[in-house]
């Protein structure tokens, strides 16, 4: 808060703070939550919106881009403090350990890809499992995720499509190996 | 969800979705009232954002509630000294987890005065209500001559003689009367732990008394060194008297180079460590290890080896 800031303008700033953090807090957390333990993932939200409230003059208009400004806020406490599964620039992003119980689950191809893909998330890189997160997950459309790593549209929507590449190569070779290992089984 | 530029088939992206390690749901009532409690105390305290690590938070009109915090007691093995110190053991409340020490650097940063003082202050505190009788017992139990057991007096007129930080880990040796020597690491709490007025998320420590000689002007003489584990996360830590030559030490451990503090003719320093790294090692945490000696005139004594130390098991 700049200290020519006068009180009228200042508790605007709050007012749009506090609806930004009403708005936000809970996709932040589970931003955060996706990419650290469980235990640190409150005190790194905390740590971003105090990033925020010191730099809330840049706080963006819309909804959209207040969330890729704190998400992107919230990366860098992540790559700054260790806190994370951090690999070079980039930040690794868990999945879930135990499934939620659905419906699907009773479908058989369901449960399979759902396998695949367990078995082939570890084997992306940090970089592939980050763009892939942002878009499936912290639901962000491709301008908003590329603000949260800080690169062009162009740029994501190229590192999108290298990592769907990815996946897919993981998605195959993880299927042929476990088939290969019914047929052996039989 | 937003498959922007994804084009992965439909059952790919149901998959996917139901693999979400953050699914959306409610904040928790506690969780809940933890954020507005930091909204409050951002919005209505402008020097909020000076938060420190370790000094009493800036007045506020919001208590943040205080998480629950797992307490575990620990099992640790303190090995010590030349023959002389005790590892008393006081550790407790230490979080582990995979990244538990991932912030640790093998190069101490140095702490201004204040700092030095806020982190006695907290050691001492910490030590002070963590210092029982039942302690002393434990160390007769281990073996421990009487002479070399630690008194609660000693304790309380001790002073800083090393203090450093490693990541968000503070570290200070602390020494007294009657050879009194104390040893305290801290970790910085989270923000909302700091914003509750919590000076430290945990701490641990080992007290003793050594009656270990003073080193030679171009050696030093390792009073005191540990172990500490709790479930992933385990540290080794040496502390002790430099010579009047030596300017710095640097020990060759499994992780590296580590340098030690060096303060006022004493040193000390830690490093993250597997438990296995000191399991079945005579006891002595460093045994085997090298240190190199860097002395004033220029002269660097490299690969010393460390002596193999007398110890106590003292489990706590």
């Amino acid at each position: 808060m700049g200290t020519t800031q006068t009180a009228s303008e200042g508790s605007h700033a709050a007012d749009r703070f506090r609806s930004a953090h009403q708005a936000t807090y809970a996709d932040l957390l589970r931003f955060v939550t996706r990419r650290t333990s469980a235990s640190d993932a409150e005190d790194v939200v905390a740590e971003a919106f105090l990033v925020a409230w010191r730099r809330v003059e840049d706080l963006p208009m819309a909804l959209g881009d207040q969330r890729a400004w704190l998400f992107g806020i919230a990366r860098n406490c992540l790559l700054n403090d260790g806190r994370s599964h951090r690999r070079h620039d980039a930040l690794a992003v868990r999945i879930a350990e135990h499934p939620p119980v659905s419906d699907q689950e009773l479908d058989e191809d369901f449960l399979a890809r759902r396998l695949d893909i367990a078995t082939a998330w570890p084997r992306l890189t940090a970089v592939d499992q980050e763009v892939i997160a942002l878009t499936a997950w912290d639901g962000l459309t491709g301008p908003e995720a590329a603000a949260v790593l800080g690169i062009s549209p162009v740029a994501f929507r190229l590192r999108l499509s290298r990592a769907r590449k990815a996946l897919r190569l993981h998605l195959d070779l993880v299927s042929t190996t476990a088939t290969a290992r019914e047929r052996t089984a039989r | 969800m937003t498959t922007d530029g994804l084009d992965l088939d439909d059952l790919t992206t149901a998959a996917l979705a139901d693999l979400d390690a953050a699914p959306p749901a409610d904040l928790t009532p506690s969780q809940q009232a933890r954020a507005d409690a930091l909204l409050a105390s951002l919005v209505a305290d402008p020097t909020a954002s000076e938060v420190p690590d370790l000094a009493p938070v800036v007045p506020m009109t919001t208590t943040v509630p205080a998480r629950r915090r797992r307490l575990r007691r620990l099992v640790v093995s303190a090995g010590a000294v030349a023959a002389t110190t005790v590892g008393l053991l006081v550790l407790q409340n230490v979080t582990a987890g995979d990244t538990a020490y991932a912030s640790w650097t093998a190069k101490p940063a140095s702490v201004t005065t204040a700092d030095e003082r806020q982190i006695g202050e907290v050691c001492r505190g910490y030590l002070q209500g963590s210092f029982s009788a039942q302690d002393e017992q434990l160390s007769r139990d281990a073996g421990v001559p009487e002479a070399e057991i630690p008194r609660r007096a000693d304790l309380d007129a001790a002073t800083v003689a090393v203090a450093e930080r490693r990541g968000g880990w503070s570290f200070a040796l602390l020494v007294g009367p009657n050879a009194f020597e104390a040893t305290c690491m801290l970790q910085r709490p989270g923000l909302l732990s700091r914003l509750a007025g919590e000076k430290y998320a945990s701490a641990g420590g080992m007290l003793g008394r050594s009656t270990a000689p003073a080193p030679d002007a171009e050696a030093i003489t390792i009073t005191q060194s540990g172990a500490m584990s709790a479930d992933g996360a385990a540290h080794v830590e040496v502390s002790g008297l430099v010579g009047a030559e030596v300017s710095a030490v640097v020990f060759t451990t499994p992780v590296g180079q580590v340098t030690a503090s060096v303060q006022g003719g004493h040193f000390a320093a830690w490093w993250p460590s597997a438990t296995s790294d000191f399991a079945g090692q005579d006891g002595s945490v460093i045994t085997g290890r090298t240190v190199d000696l860097y002395l004033r005139d220029g002269r660097v004594l490299r690969d010393l080896p460390v002596r193999t130390f007398e110890h106590y098991d003292v489990q706590n």
